[in-house]
């Protein structure tokens, strides 16, 4: 079963090749459990995705190369103010 | 008599719930930049002037909901704790921006941004490859 990993997907806005920035400060556990080409589960509040690992060389970071035909949404906690904008 | 235009707030965009855990884990070390060295903070669509769709839509971002709040707001919650946040112009996607915190992001932080996100629904949910 793939590991499960929480991200923020904004930080594809920041990566020529749209990968997301995984945060091994925040969950430091994860170093020991990565490795390039590594079949992962990303996820956030209200969607998921599988994505390939990768390792920047040049900056030293994770990342996770989705497959967006994978993306799946999860329910949303009702909490959720959804105004139209 | 015309009443003159009203002037857009100066509106910060993320995709998805801003909730301080989300802010914890996007808040990282900006790769890629040289000026000014060693930028730390999330990611944010930003523009003075343009509407708030136009920022959605120009973020290309894949979640059903966004999380919108002003400049004026984040720099009032992080003065309310304690820090100062800026919004620095960064390399990335649309309209990038960079919210300017300390790496990592302390929890009260993280808690006082989030307060002042709200959700909408993506007017402009991105679901292609298109580029």
């Amino acid at each position: 079963m793939a590991i499960r990993i929480y991200v923020d997907f904004n930080t594809i806005t920041t990566d020529p090749k749209d990968r997301v920035y995984i945060n091994t400060r925040m969950h430091p556990a994860l170093v020991q459990m990565l490795r390039p080409g590594l079949s992962v589960t990303l996820y956030d509040e209200e969607m998921e995705v599988e994505a390939v690992v990768e390792f920047d060389e040049h900056d030293q970071v994770w990342l996770g190369q989705p497959d967006w035909s994978t993306q799946r949404d999860l329910p949303l906690p009702s909490s959720t103010d959804t105004r139209p904008a | 008599m015309n009443q003159p235009p009203e002037k857009e707030p100066n509106w910060v965009v993320r995709g998805g719930v801003a909730t301080p855990g989300q802010l914890q884990a996007g808040t990282a070390r900006h790769r890629g930049i040289a000026d000014p060295p060693g930028l730390c903070g999330f990611s944010g669509q930003y523009q003075p002037g343009k509407a708030m769709h136009e920022l959605a839509a120009a973020g290309r971002f894949r979640n059903a909901h966004i999380s919108v709040t002003t400049a004026e707001e984040l720099v009032a919650a992080g003065l309310s704790v304690g820090y100062a946040v800026g919004i620095v112009k960064s390399p990335g996607a649309g309209y990038h921006h960079t919210v300017q915190v300390p790496f990592p992001l302390r929890l009260d932080l993280a808690v006082a941004l989030s307060a002042v996100f709200t959700q909408r629904l993506n007017p402009a949910r991105f679901l292609g490859s298109e580029t």
